[in-house]
C-alpha cells in the first residue's frame, strides 16, 4: 500500500478539507467516473453528499461535546462516513435497516467488560461495512465482543491499555521496522507479547502472517520477521504511521480479524449506546470515575475523532494517508552518504596513502 | 528428454539402491561426531571436513584416505584422524567405481573420435586415483535409467562443438605443434580454475580478451573453442556426479522458494554463463549454507530458474537482527552445463 504525505500543521481539518471535497455531486461523479462505473444514480450522489456533510457536522460537534454525548455524536458521524464512502467504492447504497449490533443485558463491573453482539448479517450496518472495508470479515456469527477486545485492537491505545487492564489481552502488536544497505528487517520485541503463554502462539493468531512474511524467527528478545518477495502488506498502522501487526480475536473456534475502522465503529457503537440506553451506568462513570478507565475512554474517542476520517480517506486514495508537519521542498543529505562521495573519500584514502608511501 | 530430467530419474533410483545406506552409512559416520566422541576427540569429522572441501563426491573421501600423510601437512586437524576402514574405502570404491564409468559412457563417442581429449572431460582426472579392480558389483543405480542419460549426454550440445572445433584445429596445426593430452586437460583445467575465481557474476578478464582478440576461423579460435567445449562437458558430467552423490546422502537438494527467499539481486550474463545473488532465511529445506548445488523455485523478472550451483556464501546469524545467508550462484542449464555460454554464440546474455 502507498504512503501518502501530506504536510499540514492541522491534520484534523485537512483531512476534513479533502473528504468534503465529496460533498459536491461534481467531485463525487468524477471520482465514480475514473473508478469506471458507467451509470451513476443521482440517488447515490446525493446520499455520498448529504452523509458526507451530516458527518462532518457530527464530528465537528462531537470535539466540543462533552463525554455524555461525544461518543454518541461520533457513533452517528461514523455511520455517515462509513455510508457515504461505501457509496464512492461500491455504486450502490448500502440496504442498512438497523444498527447491525445490540448491547446484551449482562452485569459489567467495569466498561471494558460491557458487550456487543453483532447480528442481522443481511440488513446490519456492522455486517454490510465489514463487507466493504474488512474485506468480508465474519462478525455475526462469533458471538458476542468486549468494549476491552475493541479498545484492545487500537495502535494507538496500547500502551494506555496495557498499563490499565493488567488483566486483558491486547491484540495488537508493534513492529520497528529496520532499514540496512541490503535488508529491511521487522522484528517484534517478546516483552510486547509477554500476556501470551508463548510468542509463538501470539504469532499463530495474525491473520495472513504467511502471505507476508517467512517462518518467524523466534530469538530471546525478538521476533524477527523478513517480508516475503511478494508478500502483501498487512501491516495495521497508529496515527504517526508507527506498524502494528493485528492479533485475531478467538470467536467459536475462528480466529477473526476486523479491520481497526469496523473495531473503532464497534467501540463507538458500545460508547454511544451507553449514555442513552443505559444512563445508570453511564452516568456514575462520567460524573465520578475513581478508577482511571476515563482516561482510556476519553482517549478512545480523541483516536477515533482523529483517526477515523484518515482511515476513511485511505480506502478513498487506497494508499495510506500520512499527515506530517514537516518543511516541504528540502533534500537533508547531510545524514546519507551518497555513491559518489564514498568514491571520494576512497580516492582521497589512497592519495594520502600514497602521499605517505604506504600505498 | 532433456539431460537434466534424466538425471533427476537417474537420482531417484539411487535411494532403493542396494549399496545407499551402506555408503550413506560411510559417509555420516565421517561427518558427524557425537558429544561423547566431540568430548574424547576420537571422531572422524576433520577427514569429512577436508573431504568435503574438495568437492569431489565420494573420490573425496577416497583420495584423503590415500593422501592423508601429505594432506595432514596442510591441514593438521587431520592429525590424529583414524582414516577409511577396509570396508568403508570398499563401500566408496564400489560407488563410485559407478560414478566413473557413468561418466565414461556419457563421452565414449567423443573420446572414441578424438582419444586426446579423454582425461580433459574426466572431472577425477586430477585425483589421479586407480580404482582397484576387486571392488564389488553393488549396483548404485537403475541400469536402464543410466542408459536413458547416457543416450541423452551423448546428445550435449557440447560434444558436436567439440568435435568440430577439435577437427578445425588439427586441420590448421602440425602435429608437432599440437597441445599433448597433458596440455589439453590442464587447459580445461585452468579455464574452469579461472571461472571459478571470477565467481558466477563476472567472467575472467583473460577470456574475454581472448574471446574479443579472435579473427572468425583463425586456429586460435578453434582452440578456444575446442577448450570450451571440453570444459562444458567436463563440468557437466561433475554436475552430475554431484547430483548422484547428494542423492545418495540426502533424498532432496536444498531448495530455494517464496517461503525462504528475502531478495534476488540482479541477474547477471556473463561471457561464461548467468549468475545472481540470493538472500535466504535459512531454514530445513533451504539449507544453512553450503557450497553445491541447490534448487531455486522462484520467479525472477518472468524467468524461472531450477538447478543452480552455490560459490559464495555469507551467513549471517544475529540475536537481533535475524539469521540470513547470502550466496551467489551460477545457474546450471538443461544439460547439467554451468557455462552454456561458453558455447557458439558466445556473448554476455
Amino acid at each position: 500500500m502507498s504512503v501518502v504525505q501530506v504536510s499540514t500543521e492541522n491534520p484534523f481539518a485537512e483531512q476534513w478539507r479533502l473528504l468534503s471535497q465529496f460533498s459536491y455531486p461534481s467531485n463525487i461523479r468524477k471520482f465514480l467516473d475514473q473508478r469506471g462505473f458507467v451509470t451513476i444514480p443521482d440517488d447515490n450522489i446525493e446520499l455520498v453528499a448529504g452523509s458526507m456533510r451530516q458527518a462532518q457536522a457530527y464530528f465537528d460537534a462531537a470535539t466540543t461535546a462533552p463525554l455524555d454525548v461525544s461518543p454518541l455524536l461520533l457513533y452517528y458521524g461514523a455511520t455517515s462516513l462509513l455510508t457515504a464512502t461505501s457509496v464512492m467504492l461500491s455504486n450502490s447504497a448500502p440496504s442498512i435497516e438497523n444498527h447491525g449490533m445490540l448491547i446484551p443485558r449482562n452485569q459489567a463491573v467495569r466498561l471494558a467488560d460491557v458487550s456487543v453482539l453483532p447480528r442481522n448479517p443481511q440488513h446490519g450496518a456492522l455486517q454490510l461495512f465489514s463487507n466493504v472495508f474488512s474485506n468480508r470479515c465474519d462478525l455475526v456469527t462469533g458471538g458476542s465482543w468486549t468494549l476491552g477486545e475493541l479498545m484492545g485492537s487500537i495502535p494507538d491505545l496500547k500502551l494506555d491499555f496495557e498499563n490499565h487492564y493488567q488483566d486483558l489481552l491486547y491484540f495488537t502488536v508493534p513492529v520497528e521496522v529496520i532499514y540496512t544497505k541490503d535488508k529491511i528487517i521487522e522484528r517484534i520485541r517478546c516483552a510486547d507479547l509477554q500476556r501470551y503463554p508463548r510468542p509463538e502462539f501470539a504469532m499463530s493468531l495474525i491473520a495472513d502472517l504467511r502471505k507476508s512474511y517467512l517462518h518467524p524467527q523466534y530469538k530471546p528478545d525478538f521476533v524477527i520477521l523478513f517480508r516475503k518477495r511478494a508478500g502483501v502488506d498487512i501491516g495495521n498502522y497508529s496515527i504517526t504511521g508507527r506498524k502494528y501487526l493485528s492479533l485475531g480475536h478467538t470467536k467459536r473456534d475462528k480466529v477473526v480479524s476486523p479491520h481497526q475502522i469496523i473495531l473503532m465503529y464497534m467501540g463507538l457503537y458500545v460508547l454511544g449506546f451507553l449514555p442513552r440506553y443505559r444512563p445508570h451506568l453511564w452516568n456514575p462513570f462520567v460524573r465520578s470515575d475513581v478508577t482511571g478507565e476515563k482516561l482510556i475512554i476519553e482517549k478512545f474517542i480523541s483516536v477515533c475523532i482523529r483517526f477515523f476520517p484518515n482511515l476513511v480517506l485511505n480506502f478513498l486514495v487506497n494508499g495510506r494517508m500520512q499527515f506530517v508537519n514537516m518543511t516541504e521542498g528540502v533534500l537533508d543529505l547531510t545524514r546519507v552518504t551518497t555513491r559518489d562521495e564514498i568514491k571520494e573519500i576512497v580516492k582521497d584514502t589512497i592519495r594520502e596513502l600514497r602521499a605517505t608511501g604506504d600505498y | 528428454m532433456s539431460i537434466r530430467r534424466a538425471a533427476y530419474d537417474l537420482c531417484k533410483s539411487v535411494w532403493s539402491s542396494a549399496i545407499r545406506v551402506d555408503a550413506q552409512t560411510t559417509i555420516r559416520n565421517l561427518n558427524t561426531a557425537t558429544e561423547e566422541q566431540q568430548r574424547t576427540g576420537n571422531h572422524r569429522a576433520s577427514f569429512g571436513q577436508a573431504a568435503r572441501h574438495l568437492r569431489a563426491q565420494l573420490m573425496g573421501y577416497l583420495f584423503v584416505h590415500r593422501d592423508k600423510e601429505r594432506l595432514e601437512n596442510n591441514y593438521p586437524p587431520l592429525r590424529g584422524t583414524a582414516g577409511l576402514t577396509e570396508g568403508e574405502k570398499r563401500i566408496l570404491d564400489t560407488a563410485h567405481r559407478q560414478l566413473e564409468e557413468l561418466n565414461k559412457k556419457c563421452t565414449s563417442r567423443l573420446v572414441e573420435l578424438d582419444p586426446n581429449c579423454g582425461p580433459a572431460v574426466n572431472p577425477y582426472f586430477k585425483y589421479g586415483y586407480q580404482i582397484p579392480e576387486d571392488v564389488e558389483n553393488v549396483p548404485l543405480f537403475d541400469v536402464q535409467l543410466a542408459d536413458t542419460l547416457v543416450d541423452s549426454f551423448r546428445k550435449h550440445p557440447a560434444i558436436s562443438v567439440a568435435l568440430e572445433s577439435g577437427e578445425k584445429f588439427r586441420a590448421a596445426v602440425p602435429e608437432a605443434q599440437r597441445p599433448s593430452v597433458t596440455d589439453i586437460a590442464q587447459a580445461v583445467l585452468n579455464l574452469e580454475k579461472g571461472l571459478l575465481v571470477a565467481g558466477p557474476l563476472h567472467a575472467p578478464r583473460q577470456l574475454w580478451e581472448l574471446l574479443v582478440a579472435q579473427r572468425p576461423g583463425a586456429p586460435n579460435q578453434a582452440w578456444l573453442d575446442y577448450c570450451c567445449a571440453l570444459t562444458c562437458i567436463n563440468a557437466s558430467l561433475a554436475t552430475l556426479d554431484e547430483l548422484l552423490y547428494q542423492a545418495i546422502i540426502s533424498n532432496r537438494l536444498p531448495t530455494l522458494d517464496d517461503d525462504s527467499i528475502i531478495d534476488i539481486g540482479n541477474v547477471v550474463g556473463t561471457w561464461a554463463s548467468t549468475g545472481f545473488t540470493i538472500k535466504y532465511q535459512p531454514t530445513e529445506e533451504s539449507g544453512f549454507g553450503n557450497l553445491g548445488l541447490i534448487l531455486v523455485k522462484a520467479e525472477i523478472i518472468d524467468r524461472r530458474f531450477d538447478l543452480c550451483r552455490v560459490e559464495a556464501v555469507e551467513v549471517r546469524v544475529s540475536e537481533e537482527f535475524g539469521d540470513t545467508v547470502d550466496i551467489t550462484v551460477r545457474e546450471i542449464d538443461e544439460n547439467l552445463n554451468p557455462y552454456s555460454h561458453l558455447l557458439p554464440r558466445r556473448e554476455p546474455r
